[in-house]
């Protein structure tokens, strides 16, 4: 399982990377491995609004389905149309190709927030 | 390998491919002859449907066979033992279907006049008496379509209870070890789903419930529990935790998906259930069909038998007659519900009269304790406790000394002529294998399924194989569930998109 | 023991010394004594076990009680037909009969194939792109619809319009499967011509801006209403949904889905199963593709096996109640797997040509039927509507022409006031289908019936 240096995660294994004031975000490798193959992905569309902690989309697998939850607040610049017709770069490239949204940030709750250490010994703890 | 191939019943043999029955089809070939029209033809004035529908165009034995080689790629309990966990894969009486298929049981019209129905009418009459002896209840709906319209039926009862004495109300308990089903069927009738984890013994514990009502009191509109439950366990707390829950007005729902292993031995109605549903596929006997059609009849306490589906049948004056009630929660099926399996069930419980219902609920533990005995000496039993007709064991132990996993042992299990247990259900158990023979496997063959059980073991501990690539003796190799579900092709004409 | 238990005596005792138990009741002992001391069955005059020969006899006898008719016509919802033999021997076949849900698809192609075959057979009946496995029955495929439009909506407490022209059954299930969480249908009248009162149906979705609106094709009076400018009429924020009762109204009726409907639901147990005295039916759902996620019930779809062949699964799981749970698109678990080959079979053996024959025989049939009976007095309720096999008549004195009938073995159809709550102006009205089995003679005894006494 590869945890990057440089994001911020979340509890609930979304990943987050800040340039400048734009956030991109998507979900973390220990996310795919856990779901196995990823058949669907539901994204909201450019110009709604995220609300951090809520949830703003789905992930499939065959026998499996789990909600996307914001890591920050904001409006969503740019989501990431390609994937959603391959939904299998989830499991091949989470980190990069499979980037789902580009948010305007207007908020970041840091303390809800793990930095890479933190979430690789979260994924660890919770006997994953 | 002779020796070991001993226990392995599956081999490769004349398979015949198939192509869909558009494919066979032969523009301008026809098939089956309606009647006669004795009367002159004419053409709708307008709304004309301009394109005929594109159905195949065969013939009889074109249709005969495409079907027959159809059939011949599924298992069956007519094929070989089925111990799918919870579904309660019996054999499926043959005598059922015939009377089932008798024209006055078959050409029969729901609105035709009562006094030409006596015999369909006196079916559902009897049906739902028998019902609610062997459930200790006082009144039952043989409407339901299937199980889950039955979970669905007996909250939507529960809910016009609690409205008509002015409460509303806002949950469900569900203990970890329910039905899958019945947090759907909570949505569906309005209520939130509450869930209460079981304890280390695999049973609700009554502090688990008394905490939880003293949490939601008067918000709790029931408390839905499967009993006995998906670890093949008895609540054995049933009687006290019924106590608590009513304690607040909430009603004692029991999910009677595993009827077969206590009917005769113990009654709903005794445990302090106020609504069941039964299964009529599973303990009845009818046949599951390739997933429907089923039946899931409702019994209640006296208390709820005002809210039933309507029409409900009355026997008076020795005539049947259909009544209304006004309170009814209306209707939750087309018709009477799926009265051709009313008939097969009332078929099957009168070959067994009163004990030899009994005797089921006996030799089906007696099998599944005598499987579990023997398996729980290679694979890693879910909970050392007293098993009524089903029990669970794990992968723990193939995984950590060949990193198999469930999936492959029972892929694997394919290959050996078996049908595989219930897989990763109940949730409380990871890797679960849900095992339930039934009454009607006989030692025998519950013996060969072990020793395939045990050959699969042995492979895995010697190392010789990781099944990673089972089945292999099956029409199809693993099925690419991934690719159906990312590119769905759903009808052949999704094929050139 | 019973034939179906092949334990023997010496068995048992087998088992119980593998298990170190003295008697099978201590298998039983974690149930609570008090529980396990009144369990005892008291099934009255039928606690003996019949033998085979002695079932045969009870349901000959029950069948009997049954069989007083000897012509009807009846219809409504339920409608009867000629059953070719090979669907009723081939559904006999074990590996159909008791074989499971296909979760295991290695060893379920047969079912999954049939499955596939029939999701298309309904894309094309219907006009519409995708079909699900099947449903219950019409009736609770139309709640499920309703449930749908909520769901796609995202207004859980939407509301929804229902024609007062929809079977009763159907209402009254829709009724059922949403009142325990959203508000009850709101009902759409119907015109002086039995078909869907437009103005008002203008009024109501102004009112209420529902997440759908149903209608039928063809409706409880037989008329098959013209939508072609329905959907046009509508917003785009509410579904419509076409309710179709008896599927075989397609083969010569423009396909609802090709007027534009959202959703296509209804019944087909008339192509190639029995009446069964209202159930097992099998009803139908399909509707658009960027709905199909959205979809209640089980999915086929086509995929290749390790082996590059192709082969079947059931697919979109993630829908479904055991995966999902309480955000589940429905807790439908089965279809109505066999009900529903017996359609595919028997609309495989129907064939494109014969499909359309049989609408063409229930259209004429019902033709020749309206206009002899027009002549001698009896007209249709609604005359100036287009109708498909069965429509409503007035007629005179109709209590006593109905019983004589009866009494003859006809039953003429269904009269429609208590099916229509009392409505008086349905006192007269009578409910009359034609079916294949009809021969000329039928319908001539039904007309001399209903002209006199």
């Amino acid at each position: 399982m590869s945890v990057l240096d440089g994001l911020r995660y979340t509890k609930e294994h979304e990943w987050l990377r800040l340039e400048n004031d734009t956030a991109v975000i998507g979900i973390t490798d220990f996310a795919q491995q856990s779901l196995g193959d990823i058949t669907f992905v539901e994204l909201p569309s450019a110009g709604s609004n995220l609300i951090q902690g809520e949830t703003f989309g789905v992930v499939e697998s065959v026998k499996a389905v789990s909600d996307l939850y914001a890591p920050c607040s904001g409006e969503i610049l740019e989501m990431n149309q390609a994937l959603i017709d391959s939904p299998e770069w989830l499991n091949e490239d989470p980190y990069a190709k499979a980037w789902m949204l580009k948010v305007k940030v207007s908020e970041i709750k840091e303390g809800e927030l793990l930095s890479p250490e933190d979430y690789q010994k979260f994924v660890e703890e919770s006997g994953h | 390998m002779a020796e070991k191939d001993y226990h392995s019943h599956a081999t490769t043999g004349l398979i015949l491919r198939e192509d869909t029955i558009f494919e066979r089809s032969s523009s301008g070939r026809e098939g089956y002859r309606l009647p006669n029209l004795e009367v002159p033809e004419v053409s709708p004035k307008s709304l004309r449907r301009s394109h005929p529908a594109e159905l195949p165009e065969v013939g009889e034995l074109d249709v005969v066979r495409h079907f027959t080689r159809l059939s011949s790629w599924n298992y069956s309990i007519d094929t070989g033992m089925f111990p799918l966990g919870s579904c309660t894969m019996k054999y499926n009486p043959r005598i059922n279907e015939e009377v089932a298929a008798l024209p006055g049981l078959s050409d029969i019209h729901p609105d035709a006049p009562a006094e030409v129905s006596q015999g369909a009418l006196e079916i559902i009459y009897q049906m739902e008496r028998l019902l609610c002896e062997i459930a200790g209840l006082d009144a039952c709906t043989t409407q339901p379509a299937a199980g889950a319209v039955g979970e669905f039926t007996g909250l939507a009862l529960v809910h016009a209870f609690h409205k008509h004495h002015g409460s509303r109300r806002k949950y469900v308990l569900v203990p970890d070890t329910a039905h899958g089903t019945n947090p759907a069927s909570c949505t569906l009738a309005g209520y939130e789903t509450i869930t209460l984890p079981s304890s280390k013994t695999g049973v609700l514990g009554v502090d688990t419930v008394r905490e939880a009502v003293e949490k939601y009191g008067r918000d709790i509109a029931a408390i839905m529990i499967t009993n006995p439950n998906t670890l093949g366990l008895f609540e054995t707390n049933i009687l006290e935790i019924s106590e608590v829950v009513h304690s607040v007005g909430a009603q004692v729902y029991m999910d009677g998906a595993n009827m077969n292993a206590i009917v005769g031995m113990a009654k709903p109605g005794h445990m302090g259930v106020d609504v069941m549903h039964f299964n009529l596929h599973k303990t009845f006997s009818t046949p599951h069909g390739g997933g429907g059609p089923g039946a899931g009849p409702v019994a209640v306490r006296e208390h709820l038998a005002p809210y039933l589906p309507n029409p409900r049948v009355v026997h008076t004056d020795s005539k049947y007659s259909v009544e209304y009630l006004p309170e009814s929660i209306g209707k939750v099926k087309g018709a009477f519900g799926n009265f051709g399996m009313l008939v097969r069930a009332l078929c099957y419980i009168r070959h067994h009269g009163a004990e030899g219902l009994r005797a089921i609920a006996r030799a089906s533990v007696l099998n599944a304790n005598y499987l579990k005995h023997q398996l729980s000496k290679r694979f890693k039993l879910s909970h050392d406790a007293p098993s009524f007709h089903e029990f669970v064991v794990s992968d723990a132990l193939q995984a950590k000394v060949g990193g198999v996993k469930t999936l492959q042992i029972a892929k694997a299990l394919m290959d050996r002529g078996f049908h595989p247990p219930t897989i990763y259900f109940p949730l409380v158990v990871p890797g679960a294998m849900l095992i339930e023979p039934t009454e009607t496997e006989s030692l025998q063959d519950l013996d060969r399924f072990i020793a395939a059980m045990n050959d699969i073991a042995d492979r895995i501990e010697s190392g010789e194989e990781t099944f990673a690539d089972a089945p292999t003796k099956t029409i199809v190799g693993k099925v690419d569930e991934a690719l159906a579900a990312r590119r769905p092709v759903l009808s052949l004409d999704d094929r050139a998109l | 023991m019973s034939s179906f238990i092949p334990l023997t005596t010496e068995e048992e005792k087998r088992i119980l010394s593998t298990l170190g138990a003295t008697s099978t009741d201590d298998l039983f002992s974690s149930i609570p004594p008090k529980i396990r001391e009144s369990a005892k069955l008291n099934l009255g005059d039928m606690s003996r076990a019949l033998s085979e020969h002695e079932l045969r006899e009870y349901f000959g006898s029950l069948a009997s009680k049954n069989a007083g008719l000897r012509c009807h016509f009846l219809g409504g919802g339920t409608y009867d037909n000629t059953i070719p033999a090979i669907v009723n021997q081939l559904v006999l076949r074990g590996e159909f009969l008791t074989c499971y849900t296909p979760y295991q698809p290695e060893i379920s192609q047969g079912t999954l194939q049939a499955i596939f075959e029939f999701q298309t057979m309904i894309c094309r009946i219907t006009g519409m792109d995708v079909a699900n496995a099947s449903m219950y029955d019409g009736a609770t495929a139309t709640a499920e619809a309703a449930l749908m439009a909520l769901r796609l909506k995202r207004q859980p407490k939407g509301k929804t319009l229902i024609a007062g022209n929809l079977p009763p059954d159907y209402k009254q299930v829709t009724n059922a499967y949403l009142s325990c969480h959203a508000p009850t249908p709101i009902e759409i009248a119907s015109a002086s011509d039995g078909t869907l009162d437009r103005n008002h149906l203008v009024e109501l979705v102004k009112e209420h801006n529902p997440c759908s609106v149903i209608v039928a094709v063809p409706n409880y009076f037989g008329i098959v209403d013209d939508f072609s400018s329905l959907r046009a009429e509508l917003p785009d924020s509410c579904l419509l949904i076409v309710a179709v009762p008896d599927l075989s109204a397609l083969s010569i009726f423009e396909p609802a889905g090709k007027l534009g409907a959202d959703v296509v639901v209804g019944e087909a147990h008339q192509l190639g199963t029995p009446m069964l005295f209202g159930g097992p039916h099998v009803g139908f759902f399909a509707t658009r593709r960027d709905f199909a996620r959205q979809m209640p019930g089980r999915l086929v779809g086509e995929s290749q096996d390790a082996r590059g062949q192709r082969a079947y699964t059931l697919t979109m799981a993630t829908r479904e109640q055991h995966i999902r749970r309480e955000k589940a698109t429905s807790n439908i678990c089965t279809n109505q797997g066999l009900i529903a080959l017996r359609t595919t079979i028997y609309l495989s053996f129907l064939g494109k040509t014969g499909f359309e024959r049989l609408g063409l025989m229930n259209h004429s049939l019902f033709e020749y039927l309206r206009k002899e009976l027009e002549g001698v007095g009896i007209p249709l309720k609604f005359k100036n509507s287009l109708h498909y096999r069965e429509g409503v008549f007035e007629v005179p004195n109709l209590k006593a022409r109905f019983d004589a009938l009866l009494k003859r073995g006809v039953a003429a159809g269904i009269p429609l006031q208590p099916k229509m709550g009392g409505d008086e102006t349905f006192a007269q009205s009578l409910l009359v289908c034609v079916h294949p089995k009809h021969k000329k003679r039928d319908l001539d005894t039904l007309i001399e019936g209903l002209s006199h006494g």
